[in-house]
């Protein structure tokens, strides 16, 4: 008896202590863990893509157009994008947010892979790139928020927070000199690192870092360093404008690589064209507006690229309506293209009284767009600045420029009588509060240090 | 002594010891069913005689008896009496059991020996007998009403449902989960998962609410334990029970009524929508007709006007119900069995909705020798159930819903016999297509497709499940046991869904949809919980005053979970429910496009493991006072890191009030228990498996594979823990006619999971985690009686009761005080559940303007959102209970069961939709028929200008008192049973389910597992008939 009583208690013990500890510890199967996820450098190549992955752009395009005087509301909208066509918009605006929400997440994918690559070699070429991809996303990142959600530049206006680390803080808005200085030195440490070029332009390069420090520069108003960044921009990667044929196969995806797009997404499967025709059943939400579509020559290409009519003969933004086969509305985003340089170029030239100089980047984009072009009189300042707004706006419509433009060109929106239907609003006076995207309140409530814009109330 | 008594007794009986006649000698032993211990002293007498003797010590006896005795009687105190047959045995040997006059308590365990070491607490226990052969398919509904503490809702009368909620004293966690743990013969269970087992082998099922009773299961424990026990087999002759019940279900009443066509047409030209208007001649279009045109469009109408369809017709049916069962048991001195095999056969309302489950049992028990015995469990179960199209949704395809929203002026079948599915459109033969497009719009038919969705396309389940156990116990002294137990609970099913090419929802497709031509899903799945139970009890009686009894073990659970699944497209008319249908998808090149038929494909699996060791002690002084405590320390593979154990426990004291001298006076006390507990409990449901770990997924971006941030853990996120206090009396008076309980408690849960928000700027995916802060509280009190109204041999009158009532409150909510959850909020200071709604202030009757109130109280014709309020209750009922009572005479038995609940409300979305002119291309209520239309008209529906909103108008009070179920049995005598010489008992019962309900809602059912009524599949009224056999 006795041996069996101590039998079973060995029995017991042992059971006891069997599973104490290593069993507890489970991972999963379908998902990486974070001691997995990054060992080696081809590890680390996948984090580069995956940063990738979290490029957007579609609201910054979507929602600055519904508020611009480019589209004109359809009967058949169900209310999509109505409150920020008409203004209405408030911190709680769903549509408002997306900008905000989707580049800060953009941005802390780029530090979650920045700080990784910490832990490899720092002479590997793999790290050195991957490192420079990923300051350029926060540069670029970073700086789509700041077009949407700060007033226009000036160095000790509010900014927004300059992220550096994938960190669980509250984040206060820094001054946009303070935003600005972090971006071009993000931009700077970029560059040395970047491709020169790659097929396709789906990834960084220091093209695409050039473009971005044009664009940079442009709302800074620094504009000798437009000027310089926009030309290696085309140079580097030695790229041109479309020719009048090539228009068409820009917004086909069937464009040569070292023609107009510097930097694009690859997009398979999402839908940028939804934001004016849904492409489940064809309604459209919004029309291009009367006065964008005769604001064009009868000989411009981009008349016929930019707008066409559905099978009811009613007018439809085709400018991103898909490819020439595939589903309709999925066709890859541009982020910067060399008619956009071209145009800073001119901006900047007119910003430095250098009008000849600026007429000549215009008159090449015209020429490259329209058959016959009419004559240009950038004869003085004045004039010259209202052609280049002019192109500005039929060159880049429906790339998510209009609405900010304006604004940096403290200009107002007064929309044409007929793209006003009944119930819609007409103007938004120069200066108005509402050019600057009200911060979400998701925000405001979750960081205390947030400061919400001003004209706006929490 | 008692031997003593009875001997003496039994003199008395036998009139001093005419000890008489020789003929015949019978002989056997009498045991103690409990321990199978030899019972001397008892008495055996022959019956209606004065022959009789007491058992030995070793509980036999020997009984010379009469030629003509025909039964003996086997009596001894505090255990059943037993009549039994001679017919030409000479040995009979009897198992005693236990009096159970409420007197005896029933001992629950949980771990180790059974009945050996008991759970103290609050605990209710219902028998088997309150269970068999309900005609239903889940054994959760059939708990409803049957005691206190325990509410259950169903939300679906599809046969075999997992749509109930069950909740034992109320809803304690936010976002975690509130369902019960279930444990079947000490394997923990699935919960909601119940259509693949049969209940008619469950022996008894107890319900575990407070800390003493539960705490022994730790982080598992805080929504309370339903612990079943399934039948084993006895000793003896082996007993044969055959079963059948057959029924029939059918709809209850809706209160509610739909508009016929008459109605219908009249108020399309009120609201100015659908052909009533389009044809009418008040449309000002018609005076620009031609006189043939008018015609032609005056014969439509009254074409129309002529139809004047019945959908329920069309949708509803009766459904069929049969079940038939056999079960076995019996054994020997060292081998008992029960073997049940039962086929369940039940149908639906609608067409399409059935269940056909098979389910079989062994348990097996065998002693290896005197202190070694094995035991197994084993339960399989397949089910395959047909379920309707979107079920419980707000969905034109969902039937429930179609009945209701069908035009009456639609026409299910065309000419031709075929459903009628497609679109009604008008075209006047006088106008041009331009003319007729302006004027004559296109609508669904609406019942049809439905009819044709339910007609061309499938949704089925098959189940399979297994619940088993094998497990050896060995009496290492009497005192000191060791058990150890592995356990398993599987499931796995597979679920068919095809839409055929013919349905009219995939005809209508256009050519870049994959469904175009038909769909073909299928998904399997699996879990599998196995548990290994490794225990040691010791109960030793120390002194005269002193009972030990204490159980220390360890546990471990495995639980995995595996799925994956296909959808396939482009189906072949020809091979309806063929895998080899489906069309090969090809991608598209740059000249050519996709076929568009690339099938989907999806699958996953996860896994998490507990280890715990536990301990449970009970000390019992004088009889008197019993203190008993609890231990457990969980480690949870879902815990985070930093929080990876929990350690809980619980305190309790009995105090049997009876035993103390004050008492002996009071005869009419016969059993009086006051018991108080406190202990913490937790909660784990809410943590998904890896829900602590950082971890990362993959995409692919340009042809290259990539890594993206999938989860962002937090590796402090642990159980939710509940703290349980509970004071309470059990008792027995009256001798014994009165029993039952009452308990009050107040349980605080704390560290309930709740939603941190986070800026954009962290990077956290959806910008929020879940974080242990919220806090609500539930108490209340329960009341437990039944009460023996007349109780003498042949006619037996008793009545029951149990009672709820449950105060929830929200205490704290973390970083906010509030958040809206659809139309409710949880708000801290509210219950949870409460409805969140714009007040409704009436309809003005100058402009038929729908009024409200804003927050401030005042009305207004604008509606805000803004101006939700919470006034409108919860959607969780405070008070709950039921009340049963049973007649019996000789083997005639009458019994009938109530439920209810009390004090709550319902969101009632269907009027949105029945009572809403934009919406009146469907058939509306006839509510609308009092739609305001001139000024000074006053009504409660607004004029059909004025938009249809969310409302306090919608929110309606759900209580209910429902006639659960009447039942009416008799069992035919032993007298003329005996004469078969086989057949030992025959019973034949009618009984009727859900046969009225007492309610103001105006839905269909006001019982719902949430709190939105959404054109749900109504609970059936079950019609049925069965005969129980004994051999």
């Amino acid at each position: 008896m006795r041996l069996n009583l101590i039998n079973i208690q060995t029995v017991f013990i042992s059971m006891f202590t069997l599973f104490t500890s290593c069993e507890l510890d489970l991972s999963p199967v379908d998902e990486i863990t974070d001691d997995k996820a990054f060992v080696t450098i081809e590890d680390l190549e996948k984090g580069r893509v995956g940063v990738m992955a979290y490029y957007g752009g579609f609201a910054i395009v979507g929602v600055t157009d519904y508020a611009s005087d480019d589209l004109r509301y359809s009967s058949s909208n169900r209310g999509q994008g109505v409150n920020v066509h008409d203004w209405t918009y408030n911190a709680s605006t769903d549509d408002m947010g997306s900008v905000w929400d989707g580049n800060a997440h953009l941005v802390d994918a780029a530090n979650r892979i920045l700080e990784i690559s910490a832990q490899f070699d720092p002479e590997d070429a793999t790290v050195k790139k991957t490192i420079a991809e990923c300051l350029f996303t926060r540069a670029f990142g970073h700086f789509e928020v700041l077009r949407a959600y700060a007033p226009n530049y000036s160095a000790n206006a509010i900014g927004i927070p300059y992220m550096k680390q994938s960190v669980i803080s509250e984040p206060a808005r820094l001054t946009q000199g303070e935003v600005y200085q972090n971006i071009l030195s993000d931009i700077d440490a970029a560059i040395p690192d970047l491709d020169q070029f790659v097929d396709g332009n789906y990834w960084v390069t220091q093209s695409a870092a050039y473009a971005l420090k044009a664009r940079v520069a442009q709302y800074m108003g620094d504009w000798d360093m437009a000027i310089e960044a926009a030309d290696l921009a085309i140079s580097t990667g030695g790229f041109r404008l479309a020719e009048i044929d090539e228009v068409q196969q820009i917004w086909n995806d069937e464009v040569a690589d070292d023609v107009e797009v510097i930097f694009r997404k690859e997009i398979l499967s999402s839908r940028l064209g939804d934001y004016y025709t849904a492409s489940s059943n064809q309604d459209i939400y919004f029309h291009p507006s009367h006065s964008l579509m005769d604001f064009y020559e009868d000989d411009d290409i981009r008349k016929s690229e930019y707008f066409g009519k559905n099978d009811n003969g009613q007018d439809v933004v085709k400018k991103h309506d898909g490819r020439a086969s595939g589903s309709m509305n999925v066709v890859d985003i541009k982020y910067f293209r060399v008619s956009e340089m071209v145009l800073i170029k001119a901006e900047a030239y007119i910003n430095k009284d250098l009008l000849d100089e600026a007429q000549a980047e215009i008159e090449l984009l015209r020429s490259k767009r329209i058959t016959d072009p009419d004559p240009i009189d950038m004869s003085i300042k004045s004039l010259a600045m209202s052609v280049l707004q002019a192109e500005r706006r039929r060159e880049l419509a429906y790339e998510g420029h209009r609405f900010i433009d304006l604004r940096r060109w403290n200009l107002g929106i007064e929309r044409v009588d007929e793209d006003v239907p009944s119930g819609r609003q007409k103007v938004l006076e120069s200066g108005d509060y509402r050019f600057v995207f009200p911060i979400p309140q998701d925000e405001i409530f979750a960081n205390g240090n947030m400061k919400q814009n001003e004209g706006y109330s929490n | 002594m008692k031997r003593v008594i009875h001997l003496l007794l039994l003199l008395f009986i036998m009139g001093g010891g005419i000890i008489n006649a020789q003929n015949k000698t019978i002989t056997g032993i009498m045991t103690d069913a409990t321990d199978g211990a030899p019972i001397p002293g008892a008495t055996v007498v022959v019956k209606g005689t004065t022959v009789g003797t007491i058992t030995m010590f070793d509980g036999s006896y020997s009984l010379n008896v009469p030629e003509n005795a025909e039964i003996l009687v086997f009596s001894f105190v505090g255990m059943k009496s037993q009549e039994i047959a001679i017919v030409n045995q000479s040995v009979i040997n009897v198992v005693m059991e236990t009096e159970s006059l409420g007197v005896e308590e029933v001992v629950v365990t949980a771990y180790g020996t059974k009945g050996k070491v008991g759970l103290k607490g609050a605990i209710s226990v219902v028998e088997a007998k309150d269970m068999e052969q309900v005609p239903v398919a889940s054994f959760d509904q059939m708990l409803q009403g049957k005691t206190t503490g325990l509410q259950i809702s169903t939300g679906s009368g599809q046969p075999g449902s997992s749509n109930t909620t069950v909740r034992i004293r109320g809803n304690g966690s936010i976002m975690g989960g509130n369902d019960p743990l279930y444990v079947v013969d000490g394997v923990p269970i699935e919960a909601g998962a119940f259509a693949s087992l049969n209940a008619n082998d469950f022996e008894t099922v107890s319900v575990l609410k407070d800390a003493s009773s539960t705490a022994i299961y730790g982080s598992r424990a805080a929504n309370g334990v339903i612990l079943i026990t399934t039948k084993r087999g006895k000793e003896g002759k082996t007993k044969v029970n055959i079963r059948h019940q057959s029924g029939v279900s059918m709809k209850t009443q809706e209160r509610f009524d739909m508009m016929n066509t008459a109605e219908k047409l009249w108020f399309e030209e009120i609201a100015q929508k659908g052909p009533g208007w389009e044809l009418s001649s008040l449309n000002p279009n018609y005076q620009s007709l031609s006189n043939e045109a008018r015609a032609a469009q005056d014969a439509e109408l009254a074409r129309l006007r002529g139809i004047n369809t019945n959908w329920q017709d069309q949708v509803f049916r009766m459904g069929k119900t049969h079940s038939t069962e056999a079960n076995f048991m019996g054994g020997s001195e060292k081998t008992q069995f029960y073997v049940s095999f039962q086929n369940y056969y039940q149908e639906g309302l609608s067409p399409r909705s059935d269940i056909n489950r098979y389910t079989g049992r062994i348990n097996l028990d065998h002693k290896i020798s005197d202190k070694i015995k094995v035991g197994i469990i084993t339960s399989m179960g397949t089910s395959a159930a047909n379920k309707i199209e979107s079920e419980g949704g707000v969905a034109l395809q969902n039937p429930f819903a179609a009945v209701y929203l069908a035009n009456p002026w639609e026409e299910p079948y065309t000419t031709a016999g075929d459903i009628n599915s497609g679109k009604y459109l008008f075209a006047n033969p006088y106008l041009t297509d331009e003319q007729n497009a302006e004027r004559y719009y296109e609508y669904d038919n609406v019942g049809s497709n439905s009819l044709d969705q339910m007609a061309n396309s499938t949704n089925m389940v098959e189940e399979i499940k297994f619940v088993g156990a094998a497990n050896l116990e060995w009496t290492i002294t009497p005192d000191l046991s060791a058990k150890t137990q592995y356990g398993i609970d599987y499931r796995q099913t597979l679920t068919e869904r095809e839409i055929r090419p013919e349905a009219y929802s995939a005809r209508i497709l256009g050519d870049d949809e994959p469904g175009r031509e038909g769909q073909r899903s299928q998904s399997f799945g699996r879990r599998m919980e196995a548990n290994f139970t490794n225990t040691l009890d010791y109960k030793k009686v120390i002194g005269d005053k002193h009972l030990l009894s204490a159980v220390v073990g360890t546990e471990y659970v495995n639980r995995t979970t595996f799925g994956f699944g296909f959808t396939g497209y482009g189906l072949d008319p020809k091979l309806p429910g063929s895998l080899q249908g489906m069309t090969s998808g090809t991608p598209g090149t740059v000249n050519t496009e996709s076929n568009y038929f690339i099938p989907a494909v999806s699958g996953g699996e996860s896994e998490r493991a507990l280890f715990s060791v536990f301990s449970l002690v009970n000390y019992t002084f004088n009889d008197k006072y019993t203190f008993s405590g609890s231990l457990r320390r969980d480690g949870s593979s879902a815990f985070g890191a930093d929080n990876k154990y929990a350690t809980l426990y619980s305190l309790g004291l009995t105090w049997d009030v009876t035993r103390e001298s004050f008492m002996t006076d009071l005869t009419w006390v016969n059993n009086l228990k006051f018991r108080i507990s406190y202990g913490l409990t937790g909660n784990q449901d809410g943590l998904d498996d890896y829900e602590t770990l950082t971890t990362w997924g993959t995409t692919q971006y340009n042809n290259q594979k990539g890594t993206v941030l999938g989860r962002s853990g937090d590796p402090t996120l642990k159980w939710e823990i509940a703290k349980k206090f509970n004071v309470g009396f059990d008792y027995n008076l009256l001798a014994n006619r009165l029993s039952g309980s009452l308990d009050v408690y107040n349980d605080i849960t704390d560290d309930l999971f709740v939603v941190q928000t986070f800026s954009s700027w962290a990077g956290i995916p959806g910008n929020a985690k879940k974080t242990n802060a919220g806090k609500v509280r539930n108490r209340g009190i329960e009341l437990l009686l039944n009460y023996d109204v007349i109780k003498n041999n042949d006619f037996i009158w008793s009545v029951g009761t149990n009672l709820s009532y449950n105060d929830n409150e929200v205490l704290d909510l973390g970083q906010v005080n509030e958040f809206e959850q659809g139309t409710s909020i949880i708000r801290e200071g509210l219950p949870l559940g409460s409805h969140y709604m714009v007040k409704w202030a009436g309809v003005n009757p100058a402009n038929g303007n729908a009024l409200y109130y804003t927050k401030g109280g005042q009305v207004t014709e604008n509606y805000s959102a803004d101006d939700n309020i919470a006034e409108f209750g919860s959607s969780n009922p405070p008070f709950t209970g039921g009340f049963n009572t049973r007649v019996s005479y000789k083997g005639i038995e009458l019994s009938a069961q109530f439920n209810f609940a009390q004090g709550y409300s319902r969101f009632n979305n269907q009027s949105f939709f029945q009572e809403n002119p934009s919406f009146a291309q469907y058939n509306m209520s006839t509510a609308m028929l009092d739609v305001w239309q001139q000024p000074g008209d006053v009504t409660e529906i607004q004029g059909v200008h004025s938009t249809r909103q969310f409302s306090s108008k919608d929110i309606e009070d759900a209580s209910f008192i429902r006639f659960r179920n009447l039942m009416l049995s008799y069992s035919l005598p032993k007298t003329i049973l005996k004469r078969t010489g086989i057949v030992q008992g025959l019973k034949v019962y009618g009984q009727a389910q859900n046969l009225f309900t007492w309610t103001k809602w105006t839905g269909f059912d006001p019982e719902d597992s949430n709190n939105i009524a959404s054109f749900e599949y109504p609970t059936p009224r079950v019609f049925s008939v069965g005969i129980d056999v004994a051999f």
